[in-house]
């Protein structure tokens, strides 16, 4: 036995019609807190502990503090970087890398590569927005790890220097 | 050797009379932890970590200084012992620099592996550590750390008593001893880097592999040497077989003992991915390794068809193992009946043999000339010289030319004079591991081999001792052994010969 | 030979007191007093070389020479004491390889100064010594290892060898006994190591200074890898006083287990300090104030160095309670080393006093053991923090522990030269240490660049 209710929808479409714009007018009016943010112009506030973007750090110099010891890539789950070491031009330096490059597409952001690190040359940073129109963009090197713009005067190592290494003449 | 008892720990051995305790023991399983001793070396005494307790003796005696003889009793693991090697590794460490990070020995590092075993862990050096030079350039092979060097003295001693070119030694007094060489001057020889294999630690480096790779991503291969007919016992280092980073001398008392020359150390290079041909190509066009062999297959059709096998000319060199060899001579001599087969004078290279430096290094540069000596005359092949071959190239004797390419560049000169002998009509087959080689044939029809470290089978030395190389890794997927090729293509001959037959019928 | 530079010009040997005093027992240095008795006329004038004859003219076997050594009990004068006839016993017979006798007259330990009275004034005694020694054991070459500051005893001893082969004591068939040998001089080059006996053979091989891996022990392979004996240049000139008064007049002399004399150079704080001899046994109050003139200035003895500087350190007590032979200091924690007595009075500071030792020996630590060669470094940076102020708590533990891992524990005795003495200092004078840690500045674990 069909009820008048069941045979009309139009009673149907009103109460539904009725929660879409309760909803509406609440979140018009910001009655209750909502969820959704305007993003881009706003922007999610994220834990200290979020791990985004690698860093390289550098020293009070300038240069870049990695000693390429390799011991990120040894920890690295992923395999995704990739050093090679290169004597440095510094003379006070014996060995630096001359590429550090992160596959940030096989990157599993684990922050093993942060605790590996024996200079604080390496950190996970807090960035987050990562689109990139194609693949290759992904593996990034010393320049976007270290340079980037979002970095300014944020990455310096903690550490003193290594101590000193001279080369003889 | 007679044997005698001697007594580690409580447990009766039985060793040869005579050897040094501290190999006896290692041999049965008691480690006792050494610097300065190494068993291809004089004794020295110094680094002062080999403690043994001897019974009767209130003393602690360092081991390396003992021989076996009866009834020898020591003890390596009372309180007494383990704390004197604990003392002596610190001070080893108290003006160590610690600088593993950027330290290629890291991971092979005397130091660290002994840390971890008989360390203090909390040491007790709060002074400022002695400052010495670091990157010390002594000669084209070796860097030297004089900061991280323990002096050990081994490689003073190597220097000494292996090489005699006696360079290297210790200067200066008390904890500002340092290693270097008189003058400033380099060091010298083909056996330098041997002072690199046996620095326990991280003093000397050697230049061409510094800071290439972190040891720990190493595998290791066994193989021979390609350097020369010595056949050194060698280690090769490699990255999952992608990269071959270096050679290491192995222990073979009856052909290098702990040693090998500089020269053969770059052998791999040759062997490495850069210098390698990746895919078979037919004139620059890369193509599928079972199309190449068709392509071949198709050629030596017409010859079969004519019976003009004896057309083909096979040149060939002491470079390939004597399994390489063998399928070689089965499937042209056997299978395809040619008696042309071309080869330098090994006979005048076996006999003018000898040892250019008096110590490994040998003037015939290839590994397997004895076997290639061998197996050609087991298989009663007649061996003609390049000459002959340019002759038969200009006769037109020959039209279908198949080389096997050694490694190196050595083969290079006879390679573009026949490149320019060869006229269109003649067929080129290069089998070879190396790129280089068929830039000269841009026409020619070229199959990747394995490579000499990526080889199995067995070689022949000077001393007519057979060495057995391992194979342990392919870099390229689309290349072939020597053996896998030719039966590759007596398979598509054969199904070649069987669909003319059908469609014969 | 030796090049003549303008500053010999002043060089003239050590003057001791000129006439032997009642408590000391001259028999090494009977004529010293004599004007030129390192020309051979005035020695042979003194009865010199008559043992030399007394061998050669009654036709004495080779073992007929180390049975009368034996007999006298004679030990070794530098430092170890080891019995001397046993010691030239021990050279292989019947052995084709050459055989060498060194003199070792590197006399470098801090404090001691009796060798070179002897080749300034009697090189003499010396040669005869090291001939008879030679003829023991079938030496056919002998070499006098100088330290290379004696340049002027160095000058003296090569006078006399030359006046000795003149003579016809050295050369060939010496005294129509068939007996050849010759002698040479060789400077060091200024290494306290190379007194030590097998750095001294490398030295001499003309390699670094470096001390053997014993065994082989030298009197079956030294030198050149042949049989060698090291002997000190007073054991040597006690040779020919025993040949000429037999054994039994010199085992008289001095204790049961010590014969015979001893010469004393005696420094530090003392009105007269030089050279003494005196009987072995003799009560230290004997050389300090009856030979010495007793403590400078009247001041209170605080301690005595009794062998050189590697000796451990006794205090005034102990001093005054022993006898100056080889058991008693030895019952004191000490030994009787080299003679290089060094008297401390009360003003002394011991910490300073150490700090200045570890110095020497950082410095003259051959660097071929690790634990010699980082250890005297880590001792002398230790103490060095003490009289900066800068020293901690855990310092005097550490000290203790250093030298206790430095001891025995390498190829010669130089680490146990400084662990010795460090461990006797801390044991004896505590008190000295506390007081530098009062007033230490530092608290923190890292200590500040020195």
């Amino acid at each position: 036995m069909a009820t008048l209710e069941s045979k009309s929808y139009v009673i149907g479409i009103f109460k539904g019609l009725m929660i879409t714009g309760g909803h509406f007018i609440k979140n018009l009016l910001g009655i209750t807190k909502r969820p959704t943010i305007m993003y881009p112009e706003q922007k999610r506030k994220y834990s200290q502990k979020f791990m985004g973007t690698h860093v390289l750090t550098k020293k009070h110099n300038g240069e870049i503090a990695c000693t390429s010891c390799m011991l990120c890539a040894t920890a690295c789950p992923a395999e995704c970087i990739h050093i090679v070491a290169a004597e440095s031009p510094n003379p006070q330096v014996e060995k630096y890398p001359a590429i550090y490059e992160i596959d940030l597409l096989r990157c599993v952001f684990c922050g093993y590569c942060e605790d590996a690190c024996p200079v604080d040359a390496v950190r996970m940073g807090r960035d987050y927005e990562m689109a990139e129109l194609a693949e290759r963009n992904f593996v990034v090197g010393i320049d976007f790890l270290m340079n980037r713009p979002s970095l300014q005067g944020k990455n310096i190592s903690v550490f003193h220097e290594p101590k000193k290494i001279t080369k003889s003449a | 050797m007679a044997k005698v008892k001697i007594t580690v720990n409580g447990k009766e051995l039985e060793v040869e009379a005579g050897k040094n305790l501290v190999d006896a023991a290692e041999e049965n399983g008691f480690e006792i932890p050494h610097y300065c001793y190494h068993p291809g070396l004089s004794i020295a005494g110094q680094c002062r970590m080999c403690y043994v307790e001897q019974e009767g003796n209130p003393k602690l005696q360092v081991a390396c200084n003992m021989k076996c003889s009866d009834g020898l009793k020591v003890k390596t693991d009372t309180p007494k012992v383990t704390d004197a090697v604990k003392w002596s590794l610190e001070f080893h460490l108290i003006n160590h620099p610690i600088d593993c990070p950027i330290c290629d020995q890291a991971g092979e590092c005397g130091l660290q592996e002994y840390y971890m075993k008989h360390g203090k862990y909390k040491s007790e050096m709060h002074e400022e550590k002695e400052l010495k030079p670091k990157v010390v350039d002594i000669g084209d092979q070796v860097v030297l750390d004089k900061e991280r060097c323990i002096l050990c003295s081994r490689c003073v001693r190597f220097t000494q008593e292996i090489s005699k070119t006696s360079e290297l030694g210790i200067f200066s007094r008390g904890d500002r001893s340092v290693i270097g060489t008189v003058n400033d001057s380099p060091l010298t020889g083909n056996y330098q880097t041997n002072v690199v294999d046996i620095c326990p630690v991280g003093a000397l480096t050697s230049k061409d592999f510094r800071f290439e790779q972190r040891v720990w991503f190493l595998d290791e291969t066994q193989s021979i040497c390609s350097g020369c007919s010595k056949g050194c016992n060698v280690d090769v280092h490699h990255k999952k077989g992608k990269h071959i980073y270096r050679l290491k001398p192995r222990y073979n008392e009856q052909v290098n003992s702990y040693w090998m020359c500089d020269k053969g150390r770059v052998t791999y290079k040759d062997s490495n991915f850069d210098r390698r041909l990746s895919n078979a190509k037919l004139g620059g066009v890369d193509l599928p390794h079972a199309e190449a062999i068709a392509a071949w297959a198709a050629d030596l059709k017409v010859l079969i068809a004519t019976e003009r096998t004896e057309e083909i000319g096979v040149w060939i060199t002491p470079h390939q193992t004597n399994e390489e060899l063998v399928s070689i001579f089965e499937t042209f001599a056997t299978q395809l009946k040619t008696n042309k087969f071309y080869s330098e004078s090994v006979e005048t290279l076996v006999q003018k043999d000898e040892a250019v430096d008096g110590f490994l290094l040998r003037s015939d540069p290839y590994p397997n000339s004895r076997g290639f000596l061998k197996t050609s005359k087991e298989k009663k092949i007649k061996l003609q010289s390049i000459e002959d071959l340019i002759k038969a190239l200009e006769k037109e004797t020959i039209s279908h030319l198949v080389i096997i390419c050694p490694e190196g560049e050595r083969q290079f000169p006879h390679m573009s004079r026949i490149s320019q002998m060869v006229k269109p009509s003649q067929f080129v087959v290069i089998l070879t591991p190396q790129n280089a080689a068929i830039e000269m044939f841009p026409s020619a029809l070229s199959l990747p081999t394995l490579s000499h470290y990526e080889k199995a089978g067995t070689m022949i030395n000077h001393a007519e001792i057979s060495q057995s190389l391992e194979a342990g890794f392919q870099m390229f997927k689309e290349s072939r052994s020597i053996q896998q090729t030719m039966k590759d293509l007596l398979e598509a001959q054969a199904k070649r010969a069987e669909s003319r037959e059908r469609m014969a019928n | 030979m030796i090049k003549k530079t303008h500053h010999f010009k002043n060089m003239r040997a050590m003057a001791i007191q000129q006439t032997p005093l009642k408590s000391e027992k001259r028999i090494l240095l009977e004529h010293e007093h004599v004007p030129e008795i390192n020309k051979i006329d005035v020695y042979t004038s003194k009865g010199g070389y008559s043992a030399l004859k007394k061998v050669f003219q009654n036709k004495m076997t080779p073992d007929s020479v180390i049975d009368l050594m034996k007999a006298s009990g004679l030990r070794g004068r530098g430092g170890a004491g080891f019995p001397t006839g046993s010691k030239w016993s021990f050279v292989p017979k019947g052995n084709d390889k050459p055989k060498y006798l060194l003199c070792n007259a590197d006399e470098s330990e801090p404090g001691t100064f009796k060798d070179r009275v002897l080749l300034e004034k009697l090189p003499h005694l010396m040669i005869e010594g090291m001939i008879i020694g030679a003829y023991s054991f079938g030496a056919r070459k002998s070499y006098v290892y100088i330290r290379g500051e004696y340049t002027y005893a160095a000058m003296m001893v090569e006078k006399a060898i030359q006046e000795a082969y003149q003579v016809g004591y050295l050369g060939k068939n010496i005294l129509g006994s068939g007996f050849d040998h010759d002698m040479y001089v060789h400077r060091g080059a200024g290494a306290y190591i190379c007194g030590e006996e097998t750095g001294l053979i490398s030295s001499l091989e003309g390699k670094k200074g470096w001390p053997k891996l014993k065994p082989p022990f030298p009197a079956v392979e030294g030198y050149l890898k042949c049989p060698t004996v090291v002997n000190n240049v007073e054991t040597l000139a006690c040779v020919p006083w025993i040949i000429n008064n037999g054994p039994e007049a010199y085992a008289k002399m001095g204790t049961e287990k010590s014969k015979g004399t001893k010469m004393w150079s005696v420094s530090g704080d003392v009105a007269q300090p030089g050279v003494y001899e005196v009987e072995l046994g003799a009560p230290f109050s004997v050389l300090l104030n009856d030979c010495c003139g007793g403590i400078r200035g009247g001041k209170k003895l605080k301690a005595v160095i009794p062998g050189g500087s590697s000796a451990p350190i006794v205090t005034a007590e102990e001093a005054f309670a022993m006898t100056l032979d080889y058991e008693s200091i030895a019952s004191k924690g000490s030994m009787l080393g080299s003679g290089g007595m060094i008297i401390l009075d009360e003003s002394r500071d011991l910490v300073q006093v150490l700090k200045n030792l570890s110095e020497f020996y950082a410095d003259e630590s051959c660097g071929q053991c690790t634990p010699c060669r980082e250890g005297t470094g880590w001792l002398e940076k230790i103490l060095h923090s003490f009289t900066e102020k800068q020293a901690l708590k855990t310092d005097i533990e550490l000290l203790d522990r250093i030298s206790s891992n430095m001891l025995g524990r390498t190829i010669c005795v130089l680490a146990d030269s400084i662990a010795m003495p460090v461990q006797s200092y801390l044991k004896k004078f505590p008190q000295e240490f506390q007081k530098y840690l009062e007033t230490s500045s530092n608290t923190s674990r890292q200590r500040r660049a020195l």
